[in-house]
């Protein structure tokens, strides 16, 4: 772990946050290296949303995936970067627009191959979607 | 399969498309009712990239679902739907700003629970994400 990894730089404004962040309105509450965890809040707005009037699933699925996969960013070493392998992603409720809370950790960090979780809150702190997803640490070239 | 499901209602103009469908520029370029294939067409611009300068992999999955939903969609009775329970996502190449193409087959349709697969290529035909997914069938309530 390095405190030069990129996404201390971004949180430190030495490198320009994702065009995604500001997309999901995404903002980081707590980062803890030492427990390998990490609380994400998001604002999606009625631009996101399906036929049944809900955020729809792949937007679901983006919230997860930018709460753990930051969460294991911030656990690199400089010139580090962990592209997502898989993505495994479960339904519980079904997501009215506006503000959600997301929890990442992760469960596993190998050398090569990490494992994450996450879970999504809604506004009213009910659970709306859960997933785990691998991922592999490459360096950046 | 009935003509008066929403589906087909959207499709005949008759019920507005989704805003994501907007967002994502979304068309449907292929529709096989036989087969229960159905194949969009998408449009993902720079507001969607990931630190790497890839297209966020949620917005990837995003766009799976919105291939993969229809395909099941285009299959059901008047006033059903069919939420999706999960969604499986393996990521292949990474994606780059631009257009996309999906394609999408329903694999198993049971009176309540349906699977479908989904297939996303770049522009240049280059394999980008594939997925499963498991689909609840309800009615809606009158």
């Amino acid at each position: 772990m390095s405190e030069d990894n990129f996404f201390s730089k971004i949180q430190r404004g030495e490198l320009p946050p994702p065009n995604i962040a500001e997309t999901l309105n995404l903002s980081f509450l707590e980062v803890d290296k030492e427990n390998q965890t990490l609380l994400a809040s998001f604002d999606i707005g009625d631009e996101f949303l399906n036929p049944a009037g809900f955020v729809q699933g792949g937007i679901v699925s983006a919230m997860l995936d930018d709460t753990m996969g930051p969460c294991l960013a911030a656990l690199l070493d400089e010139n580090q970067f962990a592209p997502t392998l898989s993505l495994k992603v479960s339904f519980i409720k079904g997501a009215n627009p506006g503000k959600f809370i997301g929890k990442g950790k992760v469960i596993k960090k190998g050398k090569s191959i990490c494992y994450l979780s996450s879970e999504l809150f809604d506004a009213d702190d009910d659970l709306v979607a859960t997933a785990t997803a691998t991922a592999k640490i490459v360096r950046m070239a | 399969m009935s003509k008066d499901s929403h589906f087909w209602k959207m499709q005949h103009g008759e019920a507005p498309r989704p805003p994501i469908a907007k967002t994502l520029k979304s068309a449907f370029i292929d529709i096989n009712l036989e087969e229960k294939r159905l194949s969009s067409s998408f449009e993902a611009g720079e507001r969607f990239l990931n630190p790497a300068g890839n297209i966020q992999g949620g917005i990837l999955t995003a766009m799976l679902d919105a291939t993969m939903g229809p395909a099941i969609g285009m299959l059901l009775g008047k006033g059903e739907f069919a939420p999706t329970l999960d969604l499986n996502v393996l990521f292949i190449s990474p994606g780059k700003a631009g257009i996309f193409i999906c394609e999408a087959i329903v694999t198993h349709q049971g009176k309540s629970i349906c699977y479908a697969e989904g297939k996303l290529f770049d522009e240049k035909k280059r394999l980008i994400a594939t997925a499963t997914c498991t689909s609840l069938v309800a009615s809606l309530k009158n």
